[in-house]
This record gives structure tokens, sequence and C-alpha cells, in this order.
């Protein structure tokens, strides 16, 4: 593994001593612990001068949440636009972190001048805590921190934890073999093959025989198995977009959790994060997301609004060519940090998988026809979901209608037309008051019935559709000689009796061989550049200047996007609340004729967008024009100053 | 709740103290006349100084019942003052029900926090003296947070304003996105004091100065050459944008920063970046989560006359059960009896759109009973509230009842951009603040709803004992427990969202075999619970007004001693210890 490699023999002695070497037959051999991952960012650090290593915080348990910057220089790296990489909020999703500090590894390798357009975030391993759960002690695959969570309500914390009864190290399944009449069965053995478990069909004439547990005992005698172990906070539903309220690991409020406030906050502060890629369990880049639906108030996209959708595709063609992959599951996106970032900071972002499962070479055609089905979760797209007969205006879910209404009531009221820079400003809180003011009665935008959320997909309990994915399961472990199954063994249980102990093991399909690591990251840091080429880029074309008079002038500027990409997303420039580009012209108010002496731009289009600028202007009776300036303020592209000056006889023809 | 009484007779033993205490103790019967070590007159306003000085005047007078803490400290460095009342003798306040109750997150919505002081006052002065609130102060606890926007407070008071101005807390932010903070704020022009209005004289103006009263600006009738223009707030261009006080301080609603059905500032104005992103927000946050004992929450604003509860958004109507309705209704109903021309509302039907409000985290997050109070209506200076009435009529009456103070008349002044302009009209107090003649009686009223809604916290005790003998070593023992007031342990919503913790009952003393909740204490059925049925948890918690049934089967010998306890997050646990013998037992209060 490359980091390893330029760290040297020290950091293999410190992995040594850090005594969390794991077995060798464990699926996360081979994986950075976090006292490994903390020496190759160190060693990272030391060996670059475009790499530095800080902190972005802590986690619950005090472990540091590492931050590595790449860019040009030290002293620029927040002048330059940048894209945020942020891996291991899930703690089961380890490949995602190697793969992003052997990203990191191959850009100051041999990618160092891109760093002068773009700057580049890793925040490789946003839940150490999670991530040594999962690297250090037997598992069930928990995503979260360390936040104790009373799962099953019982006032009692975290005393029935899994237990592995037939020692292998493991915690895997036990098939309860003839379970009695208050325990329906609920599974039966795949004829097709044995150790797999299946809904029975009952055109197939199928019966259930067994009911499945994870491996365990009833330690609290509550009649349940492993109800409440370690319980924790999964960072991935702890952020602002549609935060699943209530949910059992969700946590107590958006960003309760350090680690979840801690990249929060890093990205508040950092206004110039022109993208975003999340590696981990979530993915919108094989799946493209969902444009159609809306969020429960009705006036945000649940997923991406439809005039990303293109964005979207881009990213996810993209996406497709570099890395390969084909299939990828589906997530609710609820809580996400990835969906917070598109939703409520404008960012264009995306979301992969580390891994997927090498297709098998498989001749069979229909065997690939079923693995499509995969991803028709993915509901039609594009469809705008109002149901009212409504116009949306942009304004929360104050209807276009409303809007005219309330814009003829002030004209009423004060005889003058309303300003398009008041109506810029507008917000749904305004328009409650004026319309309450007006005594107008708001129509709003009525939001679509909130779709069912997607059901995360139990390993244990596997639908019809899923089995032939645990058949390709089974399959590709066997070919790549990896321990993903553990074959199911008879064990007398203290409370269920007969059971079989065996099955998938936890992470397996989660995170690759450490072999594949390394070509798995090739093919990402290339979509890392490929995404990077595609960066906004942004130029002034101009200023033209005219001389309409003595000391009148007319002045245009352009701001043009020649990138791929849009300087934030479709959906923020049309809500306004991310920082726009602010131009000011030095000249008086009180001298501009035409045009606004402050001008805001929201966002600009790619591929040759622009934000067309035009003031007419006296200079003052001792300036000229050459006293004149438009400052360019850009939160996320730095700042420019356009100097005007006297046009020569040729430009005034 | 951890705290029990050990044994049944502990329990009589201290209702038999309170009792005497209640004999020998000197209660006045008429509440007239009854004096606090602490004077303080409550037909004035007083800034953020002033008021932490009746704070720390009242802590001091009455170090036994009152608890002053710093739960943190507002983005100026304010002190957020947070006051426990509890009498230590009868338990400590996280073992009793606890009333949360704040005011002022608006920091212009000032009264919300002479009431909350007032409450404070009125109860230290008539514990052992005032039965009724003697009962209840040795019962509950509450939480007093005289003003949740110190730094509001004070810029309302120390600088001009206008009534709705210095709503926002003080973190300077960007309100018109040109990347400077704060830097258009309004101007005292007229140097009256006030933030009053601005009109530009203007020979095509539309408005008009009424000619019986100046003070009056009127639309110009049909055909009749107006003079004046409407500029809005006083105040000049700062930054030369071209616009006037586009950014003043602030520029953000503290009460939009709450996690329940939080939205972002394009969906809900104010909201901020994320839930609690306030220190003034996030200091409450972390006191009210670590309070689980908080049954009942109110937080005072202005203005409105109206005691509002949750839901704040229409597509959220279904998430308040019925029988939670019923607890709502219940308090509110009575609210409007105790504070006339107060309507009880549902914001989102009644009033408007509010995501992420904290009266909606309180009882949509964490299931706590909890209404805002509106306090002040117009409805309360005219003499028939029945009737719509004018702006004039209005500043006629004000006129009349407070001599003018609240007008600024207009004046003539050069502004730098609009050349000759008018200035003048309602000051800061012109209107949302109860006129300060008026100001006790709403103190009064408001303290009285908020009694009413933390006298009806759960309160719990075992009311029934049956043993019956089914075979020699098998008891039957069935318990009914009482809620006697209106508000259930459990919301009937935190069991369904699964807010906070289940209560428990649970049974020591012999070997439980199965136990359940029941119909009625004749119920020959049960739906048993068979898993560690010692320790039976009760989700849905002990309906208000009612009593629920228990019944365990158990394992003993005739005479061994069984101890019950009943554990809830919003009651006082009790406990009652009895031995093991057929028969029936009522059981008194």
């Amino acid at each position: 593994m490359t980091p390893i490699r330029t760290a040297g023999a020290g950091l293999l002695l410190s992995l040594a001593l850090a005594g969390t070497a794991v077995a060798q037959s464990q699926p996360q051999a081979g994986y950075l612990s976090n006292q490994a991952l903390t020496d190759t960012a160190n060693a990272l650090d030391a060996s670059s001068p475009h790499a530095w290593l800080s902190t972005i915080g802590s986690s619950l348990a005090g472990q540091p949440i590492h931050l590595i910057t790449l860019g040009s220089s030290k002293g620029t790296a927040s002048d330059h636009p940048a894209m945020l990489i942020t891996a291991g909020i899930d703690g089961r999703q380890l490949a995602s972190t190697e793969t992003a500090m052997r990203i990191a590894q191959r850009i100051i390798e041999s990618n160092t001048d891109l760093l002068d357009e773009m700057t580049i975030y890793i925040v490789p391993r946003l839940n150490p805590d999670g991530a040594a759960r999962n690297l250090n002690t037997l598992t069930m695959g928990d995503p979260g921190n360390t936040r104790p969570v009373d799962d099953d309500r019982d006032r009692l914390l975290n005393e029935d934890a899994p237990d592995d009864l037939n020692n292998d190290g493991y915690i895997t399944t036990m098939r309860r073999l003839n379970p009695p009449i208050n325990d329906k069965p609920t599974h039966l053995a795949d004829p097709d093959d044995s150790r797999l478990n299946i809904e029975p069909d009952l055109k197939e004439d199928q019966h259930a025989s067994f009911t499945l547990y994870p491996e365990g005992i009833d330690n609290d005698g509550d009649g349940q198995i492993n109800e409440d172990g370690f319980g924790s906070v999964d960072l991935d539903q702890n952020f602002m977009h549609r935060w699943p309220e209530h949910a059992t690991h969700a946590g107590r409020y958006p960003l309760s959790e350090p680690e979840a406030h801690a990249i929060a906050q890093f990205v508040l502060e950092n206004d110039h994060i022109v993208m975003a890629l999340t590696l981990g369990r979530h993915d919108n880049l094989v799946n493209p997301p969902q444009s159609g639906a809306k969020d429960i108030s009705g006036a945000a996209p649940k997923e991406i609004d439809a005039k990303d959708s293109d964005l979207y595709k881009h990213a996810s063609e993209l996406f497709k060519e570099a890395v390969g992959y084909k299939e990828a599951p589906k997530h609710d996106t609820a809580g996400s940090f990835h969906a917070w970032l598109y939703a409520q900071r404008g960012i264009p972002s995306f979301a992969a998988n580390a891994w997927a499962r090498p297709e098998l070479v498989s001749k069979d055609e229909t065997n690939e026809a079923e693995i499509s089905t995969e991803s028709t979760d993915a509901p039609a797209e594009d469809v705008v979901t109002t149901d009212s007969g409504l116009t949306p205006s942009g304004v929360g879910d104050i209807s276009m209608e409303t809007l005219e209404e309330l814009m003829d009531a002030y004209e009423a009221f004060t005889g003058e037309p309303v300003d398009q820079s008041m109506m810029d400003m507008i917000t749904p809180d305004m328009v409650e008051q004026y319309a309450a003011q007006a005594g107008i009665e708001i129509q709003r935008i009525v939001p679509a019935a909130e779709p069912v959320a997607d059901k995360p997909k139990s390993d244990d309990k596997p639908k019809k559709k899923k089995l032939s994915d645990d058949a390709k399961w089974l399959a590709y472990f066997e070919q790549a000689g990896i321990t993903g199954f553990v074959d199911w063994q008879p064990y007398d249980h203290p409370t269920l009796g007969k059971v079989e102990i065996g099955g998938f093991v936890p992470l397996a399909k989660i995170n690759p061989p450490s072999s594949e690591l390394d070509p798995i990251a090739d093919k990402m840091t290339t979509f890392v550049v490929d995404l990077i080429d595609a960066r906004p880029q942004l130029s002034i074309v101009g200023p033209e200047i005219t001389q309409l008079a003595d000391g009148l002038y007319e002045v245009r500027v352009s701001i043009v996007n020649e990138g791929a990409m849009p300087t934030t997303t479709a959906y923020s420039q049309s809500k306004r609340t991310i920082r726009p580009i602010v131009l000011r012209l030095s000249t008086p108010v009180d001298q501009i004729i035409q045009g606004q002496r402050v001008s805001r731009i929201w966002g600009i289009a790619p591929d040759g967008g622009r934000s067309d600028h035009h003031w007419i202007f006296r200079t003052g009776n001792d300036e000229d024009i050459t006293d004149v300036t438009i400052e360019v303020n850009d939160p996320r592209f730095g700042n420019h100053s356009i100097k005007l000056s006297q046009p020569s006889a040729e430009d005034q023809s | 709740m951890k705290y029990s009484f050990n044994t049944i007779q502990t329990k009589l033993c201290t209702a038999g103290l309170l009792g005497l205490m209640a004999l020998t103790a000197p209660i006045a019967h008429a509440q007239q006349q009854l004096p606090s070590k602490v004077d303080v007159s409550w037909n004035r306003y007083y800034d953020s100084d002033e008021m932490t000085t009746i704070i720390r005047d009242l802590v001091e007078a009455y170090p036994k019942l009152l608890t002053l803490e710093s739960i943190g400290k507002s983005e100026q460095g304010r002190d957020m003052w947070l006051i426990t009342l509890n009498n230590p003798e009868t338990g400590e306040a996280s073992t009793k029900p606890a009333m949360y109750i704040d005011g002022n997150v608006h920091g212009n919505e000032i009264q919300a926090s002479e009431t909350v002081l007032y409450s404070i006052w009125y109860l230290t002065k008539s514990h052992g003296k005032v039965e009724q609130l003697t009962e209840l102060i040795d019962r509950v606890a509450f939480y007093f947070l005289p003003s949740q926007n110190p730094d509001g407070r004070a810029e309302w008071f120390a600088n001009p304003n206008t009534p709705h101005s210095a709503r926002t807390g003080q973190r300077p932010s960007d309100n018109d996105f040109d990347g400077l903070l704060d830097e258009d704020p309004p101007e005292d022009l007229d140097g009256d004091g006030h933030i009053t209005s601005m009109w530009k004289i203007d020979p095509n103006g539309r408005y008009r100065r009424n000619e019986l009263d100046p003070r009056i600006i009127e639309r110009a009738p049909e055909g009749v050459q107006g003079t004046l223009t409407r500029l809005g707030s006083e105040g000049i261009d700062n930054d030369g944008d071209g616009r006037i006080n586009e950014d003043g301080p602030g520029g953000y609603d503290m009460n939009r920063n709450w996690a329940s059905d939080w939205q972002p500032n394009y969906i809900q104005f104010g909201a901020g970046q994320h839930p609690f992103d306030s220190p003034e927000t996030k200091a409450v946050a972390d006191f009210i989560l670590e309070h689980p004992n908080i049954a009942a929450g109110q937080s005072y604003h202005n203005a409105g006359g109206m005691i509002l509860r949750g839901p704040g958004a229409k597509y959220l109507d279904g998430l308040y059960p019925r029988s939670d309705r019923a607890v709502y209704d219940q308090i509110g109903r009575a609210g409007e009896d105790l504070l006339p021309y107060y309507d009880y509302m549902v914001i989102h039907a009644d009033l408007y759109t509010v995501h992420g409000g904290l009266v909606n985290w309180l009882s949509e997050g964490l299931g706590i009973v909890s209404f805002t109070n509106e306090l002040w209506t117009d409805s309360r200076i005219m003499p028939d509230p029945s009737r719509e009435f004018s702006a004039t009529e209005r500043m006629h009456w004000q006129d009349r009842m407070l001599f003018g103070q609240t007008f600024t008349d207009y004046t003539e002044h050069t502004h730098p951009t609009h050349g000759q302009v008018l200035i003048g009209g309602g000051t800061k107090y012109s209107s949302r603040v109860t006129p300060p003649f008026m100001l006790e009686e709403a103190c009064h009223r408001n303290f009285a709803f908020t009694m009413f809604h933390a006298g009806n916290m759960p309160e719990l005790a075992f009311k029934w004992i049956g043993v019956e003998q089914l075979d020699s070593g098998l008891w039957e023992i069935t318990v009914e427990i009482e809620n006697s007031k209106i508000i259930p342990t459990r919301l009937a919503l935190a069991q369904r969202k699964k807010i906070g913790l289940p209560d428990l009952l649970t049974l020591d003393g012999a070997q439980t075999v199965l136990s359940g909740r029941i119909r009625d204490r004749h119920a020959d059925s049960i739906n048993a619970v068979t898993d560690r049925p010692g320790r039976l948890l009760i989700d849905a918690g002990i309906g208000g007004q009612s009593v629920s049934t228990f019944r365990f089967l158990v394992e003993g010998d005739e005479h061994d001693t069984i101890t019950l306890s009943y554990t809830a997050e919003k009651a006082r646990d009790i406990e009652i210890e009895f031995t093991l013998k057929a028969g029936e037992t009522e059981l008194g209060k």
C-alpha cells in the first residue's frame, strides 16, 4: 500500500507496536488502525511540500479527526477553489479511508500541477471511534460513533451485546432450527445452495423452516438477542437535510455529535469549497440521484433539483468511465453529510462506494439483466411534483401567484412598482408578514406526499431479488479466496435450543482484501482528476467602456464560467442563500444612472455560462474614469479589482 | 427520576410533616398585602443589568428556595441566568416534575422577562403563606430563564429602536449578502431616542398630513396632490449601495433555531446555519436536555394575546395524537379564562408557519406539554374589543392614557440622500409592549396561567392493591396507580416517536412469573410479559386524571415483603412496601 511504503520501516514498526494488527483471516487485515492512520498522514505531510496535516476536531472518545490539505503552497490553500474528499463517516467503511489516503498519495506523487488551480481537502476518517470498533473488536458491523444509546429503551445501557458463541472470531448469524409456536419461521435454506437463507416463495410451494438471529445470547433476559450492544449515533444521519428526528441512531439534534459538528463547521468556514466527493456507504454516481421528489416541507428536493440533473449525469459518466462500477446499493440519504452539502450549501456533492464487488466472469447474459434490476429503485426523474397547479417562485414554498398578488398590492399601496432588488432579497418570512399586512391569502406550493423512506436492507432477511446477489457474493468470496462466509455449524443455544451458526462475515461485503486497495485508488484518483478538470473556471470579460459624453460613461463587464461545472448548484442559485459573488462599483450611488452600485451573482452556469453587467455613470467633478474601479469579491474564487481606463478613439467608433 | 422513598411509612411521614407545616405556618387567607423580601415595582421595565440585580436580590433573599446559575454566555458575553426554584426539604429538583419558563428570546419582546421575574417574586413570597402555592412549590420544581436573549434586550433598551427591532441576537451578520457585516444600521436622525419613520417631502407624493391632526399621515384623496413619499425607517445609506438600513445588527431569529422541523434560511428566514448555532440557544438546549424531569414548558413572547401550541407547519398537523390534543386543549382553554382577550391557538393554523421554534422542539422533540404566550394585545385598550379599530383611534387612546409619551412629533430634517424629510411617529414603546400601568396585571394573569399549567404536571399515587392466593406458592398481585393531574407521565407522541424513556414498574421481594397492564382490577385477561416480568416497561405511561391497573403473578411465601416502585421521567417516583397476604388495601393519597 502506497502510503505505508513512503513512510518506511518506522511506520510498519509502529503498526506492530500499536498492537492493532488484525488477524490475517479477518476482512480488515492490512487496514489502517487509527494510530497507523496518524502515522501515515504525518509521513505524507513530511514527504511533500504540497501536503499538510491538521485536525478539524476530536471524536467523542478523543481521537483526532485528521484533515490533509493538498495545495500549491501552505499559505495559499484558501485562495483557490477547493474540493473536499470525506471518508470514514460510517465506521464500517474502512476501504473509504484507505482510498482517500491513497488518492492523497497519488495526487502529490504525480498531479501536483492541479494544485495550482484547486486545493484538495481530505478528511480520511471522520469517525475514528467507529473505525476502531470495527477494526479491533468483534463487530456486528455498527456504523456509528461511541455515543451511548439505549437502543431498546429499557433504561439499561449497552447491556446486551453480541457474543461470539462459537469462538470463530466473527459475529455471524444463527438459524433457530425448530422454532416454537411463538417464533414463526421466516426463512428456509435456498434449494439451490443450502448455505443461503431465503424467504419462502409460496408459488414455488416453499415453506419457512427456521428463524434468524444475530449470534449471541439474551444477556439481559428480555427475550431479545443483541438488541442493545454498543449503541451509537450514526454520523451520516446527524446532518440537517431531512434529519430523521427520533430515529434511534440519528442523534438528539442535528450535529449533536462532535465529529459531525467538526466537519460541518469546517465546511461553513471554508466557503471556497466548490465540489465534494464523499466515499462511503452512499452512492449517487453509479445511480444518479432522483430529482422529482420533495422533502417533507415541500420546499426542498429530497435528493436533487431537476435543474441539477445534467450536472449529476455528467459526473456519473466521468465516474463510470474512470472507475467502472456498475452497481451500488441505494440507501436513504436522510440526515447524511453529502445530502446536506447539496441541499443547504449549494455544493455539487458526489458520493461513491469505495468498492464494488468485481463482476465475475460470467457468460450468462440473463445474469447481467438481473443485476441491473438493483438500480430500479430510482424513480422516474425530472418530475416536479406540485399538485396544486401553482407556479413555484423560488421563495420558500410561496407560489409565484402569491408573489404577483403581493407586488400588485405593493404598487397599489405605494404607487411604485416593486424594485427587482427588493424581490432579490425577499424571504418566505417577509412574504408572511407582508401578506398578513395586505390581507392576502398565501397560496403555497403543495408538497408532494413524502415517499416511503427506503428501508435499510438487512443481510439477515434477504429479499428474493437479493438471492442471486448473495449467491454471487459466495461465488466471489470463493474465487477470491476471501473468508467472507462461515459455514453453518450446529450449536446448543441456552435459550433458543438447537441452532446453526454461520453466514456472511460482517464487513466482508463492504471492504475488499487489502490487496485490491491500490488498484481501486488508481481508478478513483483518475475520477478525482477528471472532476478537477471539469471544475468551474471563471474569467472576467471586459471591461468594455464607452464615453457617452464628457464625464459620462457606459461600462459592460461579463463574468464567464468556461468550466464544465457550475460555480454553485443551480438549485442554490435559485434559493439565494449561499454567499454570492459581489460586484461593487466605486462610483457613488448618486452618480450612477443605470445599474446597481452593488450587484450580486448567485451562480454561473457551466460551459460558457455568463453573468453580464452594465452601468452608465458620471464621474465626479475632480475625477476621471481611471479613478473608477469595479471590485469583484468572490468567496469561492477570490477577489479581483477591475481598473477602468479612458477608451481609445477606435473603441468609440 | 431515580429518587424514591424507602417505604410507604416514610412517604406517609413526609405527608404528615407537610400537613403539620400547613397547620403551624401562618397561612394568609387573603393574598393582598403579602410582602416580599425584595421590593420590585411591576409597573416599569428593567434592562439587562437591572434585571440581573433583581435576580441577585431575590436569590439572596430566598436562598433556600432559589438557586442561581449561569448556563452560558451570550454572543456578547452576558450571562444566561437560570434560576431554579425548589424546596430542598421535599427533595432535589431533579426528583420532581419541573416546569421550564423563559422569555425574551426576541430582544424587543421585553415584558416577557418581567413576567418571568414576577413569577419568581410571587412564588417566593407566597411559600409558607399561600396554601395552594406552598403545596405546588413543595411538589414540583421550576426552572426560570428570564431572558433568552440578554444582548437583544440590552440593545433594545440602550439604543434607539423600533417596537420591532432588536428581535435578533447580536452576532454580526450579512443580511444583504454584500460580504459586509451589520454595515447599514438605522440611525436616530432626530435624536428622540427611537427609530421612527421617514417621509420625503415631495411635491409629487401620494401622501399628506391630516389637516386636523398633523401626526397622522394619510393617503391623499383621489384628485388631490399629496406632499409626502414613504421612505421607511429612520436612517441613512451608510454603505452607499443606494439602500437604507438594509443590514442592521444581527439579522437572524433565535426562535427558528431549534432542532424539531428546523429548516434552512431559504425556507425559514432567520434559522441560522444549523440548530443551536447561537450560543444562547445552545446553552438552553443543553440545559433542557440535561433535565428530562421537565414536564411543562412556557416561552413568553409579545404580542397578540395568544396562547400558542404547535405544530408550526401544516404538514405536521397529524403529529399531535388526539389524546395529547385533549391535554393541550384542557390547559389552553383554562388559559383563555384566566387571560381575557387571549385566544388559544395552533401556530401554523391560526398564526403563521414557524419552522424550528422552541415550543415546537419542547413539544414535538421532547414530549413536553408547552405553550408560547404572546403577551399584550391591542384589544386590551379598547372599550369594545370585539370591534376592529383604526390606527387613529389607537393613537388617540394612547394620547389620552399615556399623555403622548409614545409618539414623537414629525420634524423636518435634511437627509444626505433624500434632501428634506419628515421624521417622527410611534416610539419603540408605541406598540407590542404592555403600557407600564397595565404591566402588573398582565404579569399576574400569565403567572396564574403557568401555575395552573405547572399544577397539572403528573402526580402519581398507589391507589389500591389487591392480593389473591392462586395456589400454595402462587400469588396474584393487582395494583392501581393514579395520576391525579391533567398531564400524562408520557404523551402519546412520546410513545409513538420513542421520545425519552418508558416508565418502569418494578416488583421486588418475590419471583415474578408474568406481569402486564390490565383494563381494570376486575379484568381476567392479561396481555402477559414473561421476559423480565419483574421489570415492567410502560411506554404508554399513566394517562392524565386516570387510573392504570397492573397485575403480577409471583411465586412467594405468605408474609414475604414485596416492594413495588414506579419510575417516570416526568413524575415523582413512588414506592410502596407490603407483606404478601390475601386481601385488598385502599390507599389514600
